[in-house]
């Protein structure tokens, strides 16, 4: 990229809001990160849904949820409704107080 | 009954680098002879303990003879996990059992849920004060 398109995105960047300016780089490293996996069909579905996300950015400080890009994965972590494995652990507590 | 004890939610960065604060409780993990000072997340979402496969080796459990084979859900579904019951102790109450689902895979957070963190120790989360307060259950005499 020449210096003049980084500066042009700097000189964006910084007529935001600071706290827009933390959520829109967050924003371009998914989109990044995005472009880097994927394929060329997959890249020019990218760029349609950032263009349509584009006129929500200075709107994002104002909903946490449109934070998340649904295109991308996220890791969540917390095992939810895994009720058998907690009986199993329930079940393994009782037989060790039974042992001991 | 013991004097709750307060701590601070530190503050974490995720990958992108934007910082939260978060309910990481600070304790001692005990199998047999060996210790280990951990920080888990307090996660009220989540069914069970989770324990990282690194932390388990480091206190002295063996994979292979771990017999209780579960299934978990969210993106630990794709990886196994084993039932193991450590010691665990926090601040100057009294020692606990818990119970982990052993995940094979260290990139997962020690997490501390329902089965059976919540069942051995009363929380009060204080988002607002960055803070929470914990201490032991409280035993109800009938």
């Amino acid at each position: 990229m020449s210096s003049q398109a980084i500066a042009t995105i700097i000189e964006m960047i910084e007529s935001l809001p600071a706290a827009t300016q933390e959520q829109l780089v967050e924003y371009l490293q998914q989109y990044i990160a995005k472009l880097k996996r994927s394929t060329e069909a997959e890249i020019q579905n990218t760029e349609e849904d950032i263009t349509e996300n584009k006129m929500q950015i200075p709107e994002l400080s104002h909903d946490v949820a449109d934070i998340f890009n649904p295109n991308l994965d996220y890791p969540i972590w917390s095992p939810y409704d895994s009720y058998e494995a907690a009986h199993k652990l329930a079940q393994m507590l009782e037989e060790d107080k039974k042992a001991q | 009954m013991f004097e709750a004890q307060r701590f601070p939610y530190l503050q974490r960065y995720n990958r992108a680098g934007i910082a939260d604060f978060v309910p990481h409780l600070p304790f001692t993990l005990t199998n047999r002879e060996l210790n280990l000072d951990v920080i888990g997340l307090l996660d009220t979402g989540s069914s069970v303990n989770v324990l990282p496969y690194s932390i388990g080796l480091h206190l002295g459990k063996i994979w292979e003879e771990q017999t209780t084979i579960m299934e978990l859900g969210g993106n630990l579904s794709r990886i196994e996990t084993r039932g193991v019951i450590l010691s665990a102790r926090i601040c100057n109450f009294p020692s606990v059992k818990l119970a982990f689902a052993w995940a094979k895979t260290n990139n997962v957070p020690l997490i501390l849920g329902q089965m059976n963190f919540f069942h051995e120790f009363d929380v009060c989360f204080y988002r607002s004060q960055l803070a929470f307060d914990i201490r032991p259950k409280s035993v109800i005499e009938n």
